[in-house]
């Protein structure tokens, strides 16, 4: 049904007061971590839960009933964890490493791109840099894979996943199938 | 009580697909910046071997800090300092698990963090 390494969704909201990951914070159903081990032998699952910037949120170990796979109509979007982990989670030797986009990094987007089906906070990553037009061409995290339709972006419409934003997932609807947009 | 030393610490190991599969692979969309985490400390897939041997020695040169026991598994957390091979020394922290039926201890998952105060 899972397998490691996977992205899954939470099905249920997590409380810091069940006591279920390290850093005993509040999470909600539908935030998005990666599946990094099967506990035991009787469906207990670590949970890993990732940020922008290369920083790790929290691990979770909870049951395989808490998790979901992640479907082929769903983006990821982001949203704001917990505002103290910018003092417990940061390392300062990684300023200025990613002060521009970089070729796949995770970026969000700034505004809505509603003929793209696509909203500010959504997830995408850099798949090109024009360096003579200065915009870039980024993919929308949808799905499992984060391969959804390709946009082109100015550079003052996307910023870098920042360190205290976790994935959380919310439904897409692809331009083909909105009819607003046909 | 804590143990001062994790039961079986000479005995931990690292699975491989572990390093290849999450910790040091570019590819897995979601966990995308995991090896950015230890690219900034120069490990990548060439020398998987040296961060193996480094997430080892944490737990066998750090105390556990905390332990959670469930029915059927026990896991482990396990911190201390690397020295990595860019300059200096990092906080790592990783997680441990421990089974009845296999009391080798098994990295479930490891990333930098800031050192605590006074650590």
């Amino acid at each position: 049904m899972f397998s490691e390494y996977q992205s899954v969704a939470l099905v249920r909201d997590i409380s810091a007061a069940e006591r279920a990951g390290l850093e005993h914070l509040d999470f909600k159903c539908g935030d998005v971590g990666v599946l990094v081990d099967f506990l035991g032998g009787k469906g207990g699952v670590a949970v890993e839960f990732n940020m922008g910037k290369a920083h790790t949120a929290d691990v979770l170990f909870i049951s395989e009933s808490d998790i979901r796979s992640i479907q082929p109509c769903e983006i990821h979007h982001t949203r704001p964890l917990n505002p103290h982990l910018r003092d417990t989670n940061p390392a300062e030797w990684e300023h200025g490493l990613f002060d521009l986009p970089q070729l796949k990094s995770p970026v969000v987007l700034k505004r809505n791109f509603r003929e793209a089906g696509l909203k500010r906070g959504d997830l995408c990553v850099v798949n090109h840099r024009d360096a003579e037009t200065g915009t870039y061409q980024v993919r929308a995290a949808v799905g499992p894979d984060w391969n959804g339709p390709l946009l082109t972006v100015g550079a003052d419409e996307i910023r870098l996943w920042e360190r205290d934003e976790i994935a959380v997932i919310r439904e897409f609807i692809s331009v083909s199938s909105n009819p607003e947009n046909v | 009580m804590l143990p001062h030393r994790l039961p079986n610490a000479e005995l931990a190991w690292v699975p491989l697909e572990k390093m290849t599969e999450y910790l040091l692979n570019p590819l897995n969309p979601q966990a995308r910046s995991k090896p950015d985490d230890f690219a900034k400390m120069r490990y990548d897939s060439q020398n998987i071997d040296v961060l193996q041997r480094d997430l080892i020695s944490v737990v066998q040169n750090y105390p556990p800090i905390e332990k959670r026991v469930f029915p059927d598994y026990a896991t482990y957390r396990v911190e201390g300092n690397i020295a990595t091979p860019k300059d200096g020394n990092r906080y790592i922290r990783t997680v441990w698990e421990i089974r009845p039926d296999d009391t080798r201890p098994r990295l479930v998952t490891a990333y930098p963090v800031r050192q605590p105060s006074g650590g």
